[in-house]
């Protein structure tokens, strides 16, 4: 089995890790055909990476614990709201940021899921959310997400209300983190609306049966500097979206945008498709 | 220098994930793992102007955590590095039943691999840091991260033996 040169093994190593320096990639490989100790190598260290990474995968998909989180937050005046139950939609309130260490009876109280596509896009928005330059504003109210059971992550509190109420550029809740931007149906004739929170993320979201399903988020870097800067307004550029996102939006539009009657109507409906 | 503290804050905490991974791999145990991250973030938050735009945030954050936890190791001495294998075994996560004997077994594999190599280990295999990045981590030269993957990887392929990774 160790027949094989140091050199032999360090190379079967890096041709796996993807680390063999591209002058010796061919003469390594017509190698690989010829000689099956090399082979088996290559073979075994692939197989040892596989079962590496697979072995640490599911630390990715398990909630960031809410001191972590405090760690990275702004001082934030406002009380947790915690979620109680296994299905509740997870909320993003203000913690303490006094804890010294991390408590570990509060450790597991979110419950977990299991897409690691969830964990990645809450975890942009737990960082949008805990830097809210002004979370005061917002109060006690929670801005939430929940993960359904296909892994499909749905709006819930302030971001679903938004998206349900705010309709023709009227704003029920001034205080809410959400603004609601553009409404287009998309190829499955269902409603879908731009939103951005805290000035620090910006998505779509589709009406589904099962709620607003998020299609689309991402994290804008430059907008918290700008808002800790600005007076605290919230502040609507004119277009508050990266290319990305409106090419998102371009290709799954379907016809215009709606205008605010259009809104109106659709909204009465209960966004149905 | 171009990203302001608060946007580097809001980088820091989309990585969280994988420092919580990175951390669960280099310590086997899920307290050690948090504390260990915690530790890190505190201090990067105490030093954010060390860290130098155009280089790679996640490998600044491994390397602060890497230095927290050989802190740790020391002051704990021999004697408390005897973590239960069972019982860091216990605290890996898995999902899936289908996997749960792999995992528990590379866990063990890996606790009882020297901490410097289960350190390149875990860059490399599991984070996937090219050796460049890995090695500057670990404040070591390419030579010396390659024969510590090398001497660690051998370990970890006697240990699970071909019928225990088997895919």
């Amino acid at each position: 089995m160790n027949d094989l040169t140091e050199d032999d093994r360090i190379a079967a190593m890096a041709y796996v890790d993807g680390e063999l320096p591209a002058p010796d990639l061919a003469a390594f490989e017509a190698r690989l055909a010829l000689e099956p100790a090399l082979a088996a190598a290559v073979a075994r260290e692939r197989v040892l990476r596989a079962s590496l990474a697979a072995a640490y995968a599911p630390a990715l998909d398990e909630p960031v614990p809410a001191a972590l989180l405090d760690l990275l937050a702004m001082p934030a005046p406002a009380p947790t709201s915690q979620a109680a139950a296994a299905n509740e939609p997870i909320t993003v309130g203000a913690n303490d940021l006094h804890r010294a260490k991390l408590s570990h009876a509060r450790r597991w109280q979110w419950p977990e899921w299991g897409a690691i596509a969830a964990s990645l896009v809450l975890g942009v928005l737990f960082g949008a959310r805990v830097l809210s330059p002004h979370p005061a504003a917002s109060g006690g109210d929670t801005l939430a997400l929940g993960v359904a059971s296909d892994g499909a992550v749905t709006a819930q509190g302030a971001l679903r209300d938004a998206l349900e109420q705010h309709v023709a550029g009227i704003v029920l809740d001034p205080n809410s983190p959400v603004v609601v931007g553009l409404t287009f149906r998309n190829h499955a004739r269902q409603y879908c609306r731009t939103f951005t929170l805290d000035n620090a993320s910006s998505g779509i979201a589709c009406k589904q049966s099962e709620g607003w399903v998020v299609a689309a988020l991402e994290h804008s870097t430059s907008a918290p500097a700008n808002a800790a800067s600005g007076a605290g307004a919230y502040r609507m550029a004119a277009s508050p979206f990266s290319p990305a996102l409106l090419q998102a939006i371009d290709a799954m539009r379907d016809g215009d945008t709606l205008d605010a009657p259009a809104e109106k109507a659709a909204q009465a409906t209960g966004w149905k498709p | 220098m171009s990203l302001s503290p608060l946007a580097l804050r809001a980088e820091i905490a989309a990585l969280l994930p994988r420092l919580r991974r990175f951390a669960r791999s280099v310590t086997r145990h899920r307290e050690d793992a948090d504390d260990l991250v915690q530790i890190a973030v505190e201090r990067a938050l105490r030093h954010l102007d060390h860290w130098q735009d155009g280089t790679r945030l996640d490998s600044w954050l491994f390397r602060i955590m890497k230095n927290a936890w050989i802190d740790e190791v020391r002051a704990r001495g021999r004697r408390d590095e005897v973590l239960a294998p069972e019982e860091a075994g216990e605290h890996v996560g898995y999902s899936e039943t289908g996997s749960r004997e792999i995992r528990l077994s590379i866990d063990k594999a890996m606790s009882r691999l020297p901490e410097e190599q289960r350190l390149a280990v875990s860059l490399v295999l599991v984070e996937g840091l090219p050796y460049k990045e890995a090695a500057q981590v670990l404040d070591i030269p390419i030579g010396t991260l390659t024969s510590r993957l090398a001497r660690g990887r051998d370990a970890l392929q006697a240990m699970l033996g071909d019928g225990d990774i088997t895919p």
